[in-house]
């Protein structure tokens, strides 16, 4: 009797020096703002860039995706709109490369969502609204772009599809 | 002179714990001890003492039970706790009171007069509290955007808890009616009612909860006992130490 005594103790006092739960996984994140890159002449097919350098307005870190037909754009969580200015870059066929820029704007409405004690809370957006700025560079690329959803709650699926 | 009392007293019942399986019978003295029954109030002094060394932390717990018959003991504490913790990720405070009530069954063989305990026990505990969230910060997977901390300021009001305990210890006398004990407490909660947008993380008499709703308590307590009545017990009559 006194062993089982003497053995729960001991197992109680490891239990009180349980480490705290560590965060992890993607569904303890705020999302970002999923695009997926389509072709203006084969709507149905994705279309690779070579190379998009994004920079949200008032930021000045920049934000490359090379070779893919998936960008993610995270949201300011404390303001109800960011801006993202877009460069695609492409080659000339004279092997140069050609900047072309182009801005969307994105409004919505947050709300924290707590998650758990390690990971703290997150964002997710509600009233999800996008729209391409009307061109002001002369050398725009995007055609249009559709939105998929209102509400941006994960980063599973694309919330955007845009054509170019 | 005392001291010296006391400390061959604690040191006597560490030595009967440890030999009394190998005491033999030996010639007897037919003298007969009584039991004490009586009501032991006390306090925890790891919660009473956490008032110096943590600012965070204000609270205290009040103990008390009385003795049912030879081994049964009924048992209850009652306290009060307010905790300040500040995580990575968020802030919060606790703030309420528990109140715990239970049996505990002795199964220590007191020597001679001796009145200390081994006991193992159980509770029902009930707390009621608040919980302020202080401040969060909301988790980004990148850090495109510098995220402030949030301070929401959020107080919940009329939380509460149920739970379960099982309680291990032991109680030593060492003075006169005076009591030295540890405890551990292993706690299931059962129900409870979270806050709006957040969870409870700690409970006043639960402490901090783990996953799976699991809690554990450690307790280091002082004592004293009101004695109320003396019963003789007959000696049982001892059998001779028969060998084959």
């Amino acid at each position: 009797m006194k062993k089982i005594w003497f053995v729960s103790l001991c197992i109680f006092g490891f239990l009180a020096c349980e480490k705290d739960d560590i965060c992890a996984g993607e569904e303890s994140e705020t999302p970002n703002i999923v695009i997926d890159l389509y072709d203006q002449i084969e709507p149905d097919n994705l279309k690779q860039a070579v190379k998009i350098a994004a920079v949200a307005n008032g930021f000045t870190d920049t934000l490359f995706f090379e070779r893919t037909s998936k960008i993610e754009l995270p949201l300011q969580i404390n303001t109800n709109a960011t801006d993202w200015n877009l460069t695609l870059y492409e080659l000339s066929p004279t092997n140069d490369t050609i900047f072309k820029k182009d801005e969307l704007k994105f409004t919505y409405t947050t709300e924290a969502l707590y998650v758990s004690k390690a990971c703290g809370y997150k964002t997710i957006f509600h009233e999800f609204n996008a729209v391409k700025s009307p061109n002001t560079t002369n050398n725009p690329w995007i055609q249009s772009i559709y939105k998929v959803t209102n509400e941006i709650t994960t980063n599973n699926n694309a919330h955007i599809q845009l054509y170019y | 002179m005392k001291l010296q009392q006391t400390t061959m007293r604690i040191f006597s019942f560490i030595i009967s714990l440890f030999c009394m399986c190998s005491l033999q019978a030996q010639e007897q003295v037919p003298q007969v001890y009584p039991e004490i029954y009586g009501l032991r109030i006390g306090t925890d002094l790891i919660k009473a003492s956490r008032n110096f060394w943590d600012k965070d932390y204000k609270g205290f717990e009040i103990s008390a039970d009385y003795r049912y018959n030879k081994h049964w003991y009924l048992a209850a504490e009652a306290g009060y706790e307010n905790r300040l913790k500040t995580d990575d990720q968020l802030s919060y405070t606790t703030d309420g009171m528990f109140l715990k009530i239970g049996a505990e069954k002795n199964f220590h063989q007191n020597w001679l007069d001796m009145n200390n305990l081994i006991y193992v026990g159980g509770r029902y505990g009930f707390s009621l509290h608040s919980q302020t969230l202080h401040s969060y910060r909301i988790n980004t997977g990148d850090a495109y955007f510098d995220e402030e901390m949030q301070y929401p300021e959020l107080k919940s009001t009329g939380l509460m808890a149920h739970w379960l305990e099982m309680i291990v210890g032991i109680k030593a006398e060492v003075v006169h009616n005076l009591y030295i004990g540890m405890n551990v407490q292993l706690k299931g909660l059962f129900y409870q009612k979270q806050p709006e947008g957040f969870e409870n993380l700690y409970y006043p008499g639960f402490g901090q909860k783990y996953s799976g709703n699991i809690g554990v308590g450690f307790g280091y307590g002082i004592s004293y006992m009101i004695p109320f009545k003396k019963k003789i017990i007959q000696p049982v009559k001892q059998q001779e130490n028969t060998r084959k």
